[in-house]
This record gives C-alpha cells, sequence and structure tokens, in this order.
C-alpha cells in the first residue's frame, strides 16, 4: 500500500528513475554522447576502460546513464550490467562499414540475453558528419532491427559532437519508458 | 556451380526479409510476397528454404569426421605450421615460374584452426560458397614478390600456392590442407582467385586496373578474368586496403587513376613507386604483433613521444598512446583505425597490414618526406598535439598551417572549461554489485533489539564501501528476525578498499540501533575468483553485534566469512557472543584497473554514482 502509494506520489511529482545502459562497439561515440548529454559541451575522451556513469534528467525522468567500454576484451563484461535495465542505447559509428556486421552481432547476442527482455533500444546512428556515414535506413537494415520480435526499437541519426539527435532519442526513451510504467 | 546454394562449413543461416531480391539465387525460382529467405552469412546469398536445406545436407555431409590417425594429425598440424611460416616467402622464390594460380579467399566466420592455414587452402573448414567461375588466371613473369605483402582484406585473406593441377575453387570440396602437402617448389601452376565474403565489395584484377564494376556485395557471377602481368607486381607491396573494402589492385600496364572513391586517403592509396614498396626480406612475415611493439623505434608514441604506447592505428601503421588515440578516435575510421594491442583481437592480416607499413619511425618519415606537419615539441600542450594529429593524418601539408584546421574535438568546446575537460580522459574501472537475497538476525539478538528499542523490529540492510554508503533496503516490519530484501546495490570501487560492509539496522520513528554488522574482503574474493575481471559469488557474510553493545566483536578478527563451516562452528560456539545472523549476498565484482595501468581513475564521490537499484 505505502509502496504503491510512494510510485504513484513519486510519478505526480518525482522524477522516475531509469537505468539506461549505454553500448556499443569501441570508438562508436558513447563517452561523447554521455557527456554532450550531461554537460551540454564536447569533452576530449580516451578509450574508456572501464565505465561512466552520470545521471541525466530529462523531461520527468531521470536517467542513470552507464557507458561501458567497448574494447573487444571488455565486451564480456557488458553483461555485469545488464540486470534492471529499462533502457539500452546502442550506438552505432554509421561511418565504419567494416564493423557494422560486428556490431550486429554484438547487438544481437545482448538482446538475446534474458534480461535483457524488457529492455527498449535506443540506435543511434552516430557520426552523421563524416563523409561516408550511412543513413539511419542503412543501419537499420544492416542491424537486421527490422528482424527484431518483442521489442521496441527505435532508431536516430545522431552526431555527438554537435549534438544533433540525441535529444530526439531520449525524447524517444522519455515516452516509451513513461508508458511502459 | 552455378545455382548451387552455399555448402559450405561452419556457415550459419539468419532469416531475413530481403527487399531487393526478387528471386532464390540457386534455383532461381521468384520469391513469393514475403516469403522468407535464407542468407548465408559469407557469401550474402538469399536462398529459398528448399535451397536452403539442400545446403544444410550438403554441409552436414561434408562435416562428416573423417578417421584420422591421432599421430597423423598432429603431424599435419606441424608441418602445417611450418607452411604457413614459409608460405610467402616460398611463393616470392617461385621467380621462375611460367604461370601462377593463386588462390585467395577471405571469409567472416571464426578464424580456422591452426591446422588449416598452412598447407593450402582448406577447403573443409573454410570454403564457401565460390565467386562462382571467378577464377583469376595469371601469368607472371617476374617474381610476385610484393604479393608478400598482399596479405591484408578486410577478413582473412589467405595466400597460398596450389599444386600443379589448376582445381576450380572447391566449394563443398572436403580435402583437408593438412593431408595434402602442398609448396612444392617445383610447380609450375598457380591459381589465383579472390573473393571476398564480407559484402562489402569485390575486385578482380583486370589488366586496365581495379575492377570498379565489380563492387557488389553479392559475389561476382562468372567473373573470370585473364591478367597476364608484364610487369613485377610489385605496387601490390603497396596493396593497402581502403576503409571499407578489400581492393585488389593490379599495376596496369599504363598507370590510370585509382579508380576508387573511397581511397583518397593517401595512406590507402597504392603506390606506384618501386623503391616506397617496403621489402620483404627486411620485414618477416612471421613477425607477431608483440614482437613488432617491442622495437625500439615503437617504444614512444608516433605523435607525442610518450612512452611505452598500447594503442595503434591499424591503417596508419603507427603506435600511439592512448591520449593520442583518443583524438586518433575523433578523426573517424575513414582515416584511422584504432585498435588497442592489449584488449582488442586482431585478425592476422591486420596485423600482417600494420606490421608491413614499417613501424613509427618509418610511417613519421615518410609523412615528412611528403610535406607532412613537424611534429610538436616535447611536453606540448594536448591540444597543439591534438591538432597536430588532425594535420599529419588527414594529409594537410605543413604550408597549410596557418590555415586553421578546427579538430573536431575542438567544436563547441568552451576555452576555460579545464575542469570538464577532463572529464572524458578518466572513468571508473571498478564497480561492486550487491544483490542483498537474504538476512537472518538470531532469535536472542532479536530480542535483545526488542528490549533496548520498540517492540517491533524495523529491519533494514545498508551497504557500504569506503566513503561511499547505499541507501538502505525497504525496511521488514514484524516479529520475524529472517527476510529477503532482493534488492540491488552498486558502488563504485577503486579496486583499493579491501572491505565491503553490509550493516543491518534496527530503526523506527527516529529510534535506530545498529542489530549487526559484518564484512566481505573484496580483494580476497577476486583473488579467489577465476581470475577475470568480473566475478560474480554469492557470499555468507557473518553478522556480529556491534562493540558497544557489550558483545566482543569478532568481525575484524576473522575477515574470511565466507566459509560455511566456520559460520557452523561459530552458530555452535556459544563463547562467540558476538555473532548474532548471517546475511547473504551475491557480489558482483568488476575491476578493470589491471587492464591499463596508464589512465587516471576519477575520483569516487557520492554524487557520481548511480546509487541505488532497487527492484
Amino acid at each position: 500500500m505505502g509502496l504503491a502509494f510512494t510510485k504513484i506520489w513519486q510519478r505526480m511529482i518525482g522524477k522516475q528513475e531509469m537505468r539506461i545502459l549505454m553500448v556499443g562497439l569501441d570508438a562508436a561515440g558513447k563517452t561523447t554522447i554521455l557527456y554532450k548529454l550531461k554537460l551540454g559541451e564536447v569533452v576530449t575522451t580516451i578509450p574508456t576502460i572501464g565505465f561512466n556513469v552520470e545521471t541525466v534528467e530529462y523531461k520527468n525522468l531521470s536517467f542513470t546513464v552507464w557507458d561501458v567500454g567497448g574494447q573487444d576484451k571488455i565486451r564480456p563484461l557488458w553483461r555485469h550490467y545488464y540486470q534492471g535495465t529499462n533502457g539500452l542505447i546502442y550506438v552505432v559509428d554509421s561511418n565504419d562499414r567494416d564493423r557494422i556486421e560486428d556490431a550486429r552481432e554484438e547487438l544481437t547476442k545482448m538482446l538475446n540475453e534474458d534480461e535483457m527482455r524488457d529492455a527498449v533500444l535506443l540506435v543511434f546512428a552516430n557520426k552523421q558528419d563524416l563523409p561516408q556515414a550511412m543513413t539511419a535506413a542503412e543501419v537499420t537494415e544492416k542491424l537486421g532491427l527490422h528482424n527484431l520480435r518483442h521489442r521496441q526499437w527505435f532508431i536516430q541519426s545522431a552526431c555527438a559532437t554537435t549534438g544533433d539527435g540525441l535529444y530526439e532519442g531520449l525524447d524517444w526513451l522519455s515516452r516509451t519508458l513513461s508508458s511502459k510504467r | 556451380m552455378r545455382g548451387q546454394p552455399c555448402t559450405g562449413q561452419g556457415h550459419k543461416f539468419t532469416l531475413q526479409w530481403a527487399i531487393e531480391v526478387s528471386q532464390c539465387k540457386a534455383c532461381f525460382r521468384p520469391y513469393g510476397a514475403g516469403s522468407l529467405m535464407n542468407s548465408c552469412e559469407h557469401c550474402r546469398y538469399l536462398i529459398c528454404n528448399p535451397c536452403y536445406v539442400k545446403a544444410l545436407q550438403a554441409a552436414q555431409a561434408a562435416r562428416a569426421p573423417k578417421p584420422t590417425h591421432p599421430a597423423k594429425a598432429a603431424q599435419a598440424a606441424q608441418v602445417a605450421q611450418v607452411a604457413q611460416v614459409a608460405q610467402v616467402a616460398q611463393v616470392a622464390q617461385v621467380a621462375k615460374q611460367v604461370s601462377n594460380q593463386m588462390m585467395t579467399t577471405c571469409h567472416q566466420g571464426p578464424p580456422a584452426g591452426s591446422s588449416s592455414l598452412g598447407g593450402g587452402f582448406n577447403s573443409a573448414q573454410r570454403s564457401w560458397l565460390p565467386p562462382v567461375g571467378g577464377v583469376v588466371q595469371n601469368s607472371w613473369l617476374a617474381p610476385p614478390a610484393g604479393l608478400a605483402n598482399l596479405l591484408l582484406g578486410p577478413a582473412d585473406f589467405k595466400f597460398y600456392a596450389e599444386p600443379p593441377e589448376p582445381r576450380p575453387y572447391p566449394c563443398a570440396a572436403t580435402t583437408s590442407p593438412a593431408t595434402k602437402p602442398s609448396h612444392d617448389m617445383s610447380q609450375v601452376s598457380n591459381q589465383m582467385m579472390t573473393t571476398c565474403h564480407q559484402g562489402s565489395c569485390i575486385g578482380i584484377a583486370k589488366p586496365g586496373g581495379f575492377n570498379s564494376a565489380q563492387r557488389s556485395w553479392l559475389p561476382p557471377v562468372g567473373g573470370v578474368v585473364q591478367n597476364s602481368w608484364l610487369a613485377p607486381p610489385a605496387g601490390l607491396a603497396n596493396l593497402l586496403l581502403g576503409p571499407a573494402d578489400f581492393k585488389f589492385y593490379a599495376e596496369p600496364p599504363e598507370p590510370r587513376p585509382y579508380p576508387c572513391a573511397a581511397t583518397t586517403s593517401p595512406a590507402t592509396k597504392p603506390s606506384h613507386d618501386m623503391s616506397q614498396a617496403y621489402p620483404v626480406s627486411k620485414q618477416p612475415m612471421a613477425m607477431t604483433l608483440e614482437e613488432h611493439t617491442a622495437l625500439a623505434q615503437n617504444k614512444e608514441c608516433a605523435d607525442c613521444g610518450a612512452p611505452a604506447p598500447e594503442w595503434a592505428s591499424v591503417n596508419q601503421g603507427v603506435l600511439i598512446c592512448i591520449e593520442c588515440a583518443g583524438c586518433h578516435r575523433s578523426l573517424g575510421a575513414h582515416i584511422s583505425k584504432v585498435k588497442s594491442v592489449m584488449l582488442d583481437s586482431w585478425k592476422p592480416e591486420e596485423v600482417q597490414s600494420f606490421i608491413s607499413k614499417g613501424g613509427n619511425k618509418k610511417v613519421n618519415d615518410d609523412i615528412a618526406r611528403n610535406g607532412g606537419p613537424s611534429p610538436p615539441a616535447r611536453g606540448t600542450l594536448r591540444a597543439e598535439i591534438d591538432s597536430y594529429i588532425c594535420r599529419k593524418y588527414k594529409g594537410e601539408k605543413a604550408a597549410d598551417d596557418k590555415r586553421s584546421i578546427p579538430c573536431p574535438l575542438k567544436a563547441g568546446k568552451t576555452p576555460g572549461l579545464e575542469v570538464s575537460n577532463d572529464i572524458g580522459t578518466t572513468c571508473h574501472q571498478g564497480l561492486v554489485m550487491v544483490d542483498i537475497d537474504s538476512v537472518d538476525i538470531g532469535v536472542e539478538r532479536a530480542r535483545d533489539l526488542r528490549m533496548l528499542g520498540p517492540l517491533f523490529l524495523n529491519l533494514s540492510v545498508q551497504l557500504s564501501l569506503g566513503s561511499q554508503t547505499c541507501e538502505p533496503t525497504s525496511r521488514r516490519r514484524g516479529e520475524k528476525t529472517g527476510w529477503t530484501p532482493s534488492e540491488r546495490r552498486q558502488m563504485l570501487w577503486d579496486a583499493q578498499e579491501r572491505y565491503l560492509w553490509c550493516r543491518v539496522w534496527d530503526s523506527d520513528f527516529g529510534f535506530k540501533q545498529l542489530a549487526g554488522e559484518g564484512r566481505i574482503d573484496l580483494l580476497k574474493l577476486l583473488e579467489n575468483g577465476s581470475g577475470s575481471e568480473g566475478i560474480a559469488e554469492t557470499v555468507e557474510v557473518e553478522l556480529f553485534a556491534p562493540e558497544d553493545d557489550g558483545a566482543d566483536s569478532d568481525s575484524e578478527a576473522s575477515p574470511n566469512s565466507t566459509s560455511t563451516a566456520a559460520t557452523l562452528s561459530k552458530l555452535q560456539d556459544p563463547s562467540l557472543s558476538g555473532f548474532i545472523g548471517l546475511a547473504k549476498l551475491k557480489v558482483t565484482i568488476i575491476d578493470m584497473t589491471g587492464l591499463l595501468k596508464t589512465q587516471a581513475l576519477k575520483p569516487i564521490s557520492q554524487s557520481t554514482w548511480g546509487s541505488s537499484g532497487s527492484d
């Protein structure tokens, strides 16, 4: 009873807390996105060996975003972060055509995990400013997103350095997650 | 082979809805609306279900194990290993051969075992759909020495000589190379075939140069190209790969403009200058990445001179430090493909491609010779080094120095915000996640607690690690002394703080008393674990009454609280009155501090971590 009341109260005035996991291959732009959202600035990043965690408040939601390193040998550690994840942000380097297939494999692997069955998926087709970037439609096709069943997903073309598309993606996340609760 | 579905081994089929293909690639029957197609991961053929079943059966038949004497197999593996090392060198020696046929293939599948690498092409393990009829016949009039460096490709690119008899591409053939001795020096014919199954590009050499028309993602059908080599294919030594595709570039009789738009970067443009080709003899192909990084010229970052660089730009061929790696990544993968020497897995052809660039000194010398910017002095500010890296690898000449080239990293950065600049350069490397599964307080202790405080117990669990204290679990009210909070807490960890404290509080209406506390030795837990960077273990923590409660606290004296035997003995031992109960925690520890020593750790503060995650 008390718990239910707390939830209603939180819904009315408080911010709902959401746990968001942000992953992707190395050099996709995860850390840059995180700090662009948090600070509104482009920070100098170096490869993330470990993780960054920040709370981003947006539209009545409080996103705790975990940004986890993407190097080959760190990827097995992603699974430790799965539990309790409401939303998954998958960042793709649209300019890196060589590794889009790797990106697809990692994504498929992750979405097949039982702990991730309820997580909604937001894909950022990042680095749209670069000359040979694939469009969101191309990334959708290459990642096989149309084949996903029982999964709410959304793809947003983005450019972390300018901030284009980031808030549009968060908009979708907040809409989807609020309606889920 | 036309009309046959892929029947190789180790293949996977995935279902997909294809929109652009109207008929089965194997039987050529048109697809009905919305019918399921099976896409071969290797050759990208989209085939219908009956063909898929056929292909599966064929693959299973091909996969049927053949009895091999273990001794023979070991011997074959040994031969194969030796052959692998000597392979390219041997080919280079086939100078007098009139006709060569080479076959190369690149696959995206898992790397084959060592035994499959040598001794020729392991069709049993690696072959997949052939480029249908895609045989390239080449007459070599000169030693194809430059080909030694041609071990590049977006995926495995194997170069090997075939026995005298030219054979068609053995799609579903099951001849294992380990059992088939090859590299007979007297052979006069080699076959060469290139096919790229990764789906981005297939290029087949034509006398006129790169066949841009074939840059389709489906394998070329009937792509037979006859090629006469009039000159030593030395240019192949510089057959550097473009960002997206494998390019097979044949030296044309007359130089023509390089027709691939994807290779505007100077580093990926093949040089036609013989002297630029890196001599094979000086760079043994068997060199490993570790050996290469250990060279004296590679002991310093190619850009800033920092010691012991652990990162690499694979396509530029330089070893760099982590900070320069950050700047390289901001240039985009079309300019610099960054990989960690330690944390990324390298494909063999990536290693070969990287080593063939010659190392930091050679690359820097080449860039300087071509009018690249002069390197910054030691101790230069990071911003200047970043700007230098931008100019250096984007190919701008030193004369253009005055023109300001905005580094993408600097875009939108407000000057004077040094604090925030550091944010991206440090990160957390340790994390402790705890699922509080169950807590049990002894009956005696519960009685004591009731006497000291309110009649009903109101218990909650609080974890703390170093300076961090988690939000307590939801409180358990009632008479029972055991409950399962089933809540999760997360704490940042610097991999140095030894003890994770678990405290059970009895609190109600402003009254708060410590029911018991215990701790876990994280370092010991990690040590006893499998040794990997992440472990997840269920631990029983013994809880003891606080010292000021009159009971002698044993918690300090017995840091190892994970042993159930010890727990039992304590429960039975009345003299240890301090022991009051048990908490069962599932502890997940992530510790990445060992992965990279040079990286600064972000200081742990209460405000930065996602404090609670109650489910």
